[in-house]
């Protein structure tokens, strides 16, 4: 499914059709797998932190 | 949590305001409000500053407010113009008035500090006073904070199993979403696409759809207040919205809450929807009201019984998250946020 907000620092969560995964995409490009959501968006708000 | 108080809030719908006062109450402050002889409205602190008497049981005297008690006599701006037997009026004599805005159908309201508020950043909500659309209305008190409500409203996979028969399917519990979070403009998006699903009732009785329908949720959620819910119905291998914005193959109806805490354990829980077919058919309208307010209603008492046995929970009670409420989640850290500000 395509992205809707377009601003420079979004972050988004993408449920992975079909599994229990969450994709987290960084405004900064780096991606991340999880299973919870708590830890996904702690990872993505950390932003730079962990962010390579 | 704190009241996000530097935000506007929907206190009413333009249609409740006329020329008699009129009582609501907003992150705790009671207010009176009413339209002047010019059309404007008013809000002002809704206690006198003699006895703290309700000004809204007073009564106007042309644009002036009397208190209902003792006489004093209020302008629109507070100022108090007459006090009972006697020509001085103490300095003191103001009563606090609150800056509103009327915009798509609704009373805005800014409980926090003045000087900031911005009528520019009213958020949007066009289709309410647009004349392509019909739109019907409704208010329903929630015996609930308001985090509970903004917490159902970002998770539709609860329509499934509160609202089947009305607006869920098995579909919208098992079709994954996509949440988007723009920290910078305030807004979080949680998009639920299904293709193929059973059309429900609330939308096979309006549009007179019958088979399989490709359903679209999508949420835009405009923290605290304002809460968007784009829906797009089609019958299944209808054709896909063009780029420039145009979507004959489609129902369109746009799902509106104003979500305006009068407590810190009380809400007001505006709801509209606006559709862009059947406008002149009464029966379809009647038939939307009474769904959506059925709706409303199972959701006000799933959560006012939450808001009952959240209050005897212990200090630090654990909850858990799943895929599903990663929609609410984004919500709680941007009101989080805002209420720290």
């Amino acid at each position: 499914m395509s992205a809707v907000l377009t601003g420079e620092s979004v972050f988004r969560v993408h449920w992975k059709l079909g599994t229990d995964v969450l994709l987290g995409v960084c405004h900064c490009g780096a991606r991340q797998e999880a299973e919870d959501p708590v830890e996904l968006w702690a990872w993505l708000l950390a932003h730079p932190e962990g962010h390579s | 949590m704190a009241f996000v108080r530097n935000q506007w809030y929907v206190v009413a719908y333009s249609a409740e305001i006329g020329p008699e006062l009129f009582a609501r109450t907003v992150l705790g402050e009671p207010l009176v409000l009413w339209r002047t002889e010019t059309g404007e409205v008013v809000a002002l602190a809704d206690r006198c500053v003699h006895r703290r008497y309700p000004l809204s049981r007073g009564h106007l005297d042309g644009d002036r407010l009397v208190c209902g008690y003792h006489g004093f006599t209020y302008e629109p701006d507070g100022r108090c113009s007459s006090v009972p037997g006697q020509n001085r009026i103490p300095r003191t004599a103001r009563v606090p008035g609150y800056p509103v805005l009327e915009q798509d159908s609704f009373v805005w309201v800014w409980i926090g500090e003045a000087d900031k508020a911005d009528p520019a950043a009213v958020p949007r909500a066009p289709w309410l006073a647009d004349p392509g659309y019909a739109t019907v209305c409704g208010m329903e008190p929630l015996a609930a904070r308001y985090e509970l409500l903004v917490d159902n409203l970002l998770d539709l996979s609860h329509e499934t199993y509160l609202h089947g028969g009305y607006i869920g399917t098995p579909e919208v519990a098992s079709t994954p979403i996509v949440t988007e979070v723009d920290p910078k403009t305030e807004v979080i998006y949680v998009s639920r696409h299904m293709d193929d699903a059973r059309c429900p009732a609330f939308y096979a009785k309006s549009t007179g759809l019958t088979g399989r329908i490709t359903r679209w949720q999508d949420i835009e959620y405009h923290p605290p207040c304002l809460y968007l819910l784009h829906s797009r119905i089609a019958p299944v291998g209808s054709a896909q919205p063009g780029e420039e914005g145009t979507d004959p193959g489609a129902f369109h109806v746009e799902v509106v809450y104003a979500i305006t805490p009068e407590t810190e354990h009380s809400t007001h829980d505006f709801w509209a929807v606006a559709r862009d077919f059947a406008q002149d058919d009464a029966s379809v309208s009647e038939f939307l009201a009474e769904s959506n307010r059925t709706v409303v209603l199972q959701d006000v008492a799933a959560l006012n019984v939450l808001e009952e046995y959240l209050r005897t929970e212990r200090p630090g009670y654990q909850e858990l998250s799943v895929n599903i409420d990663t929609g609410g989640l984004a919500g709680r850290r941007l009101l989080a946020e805002q209420a720290q500000r």
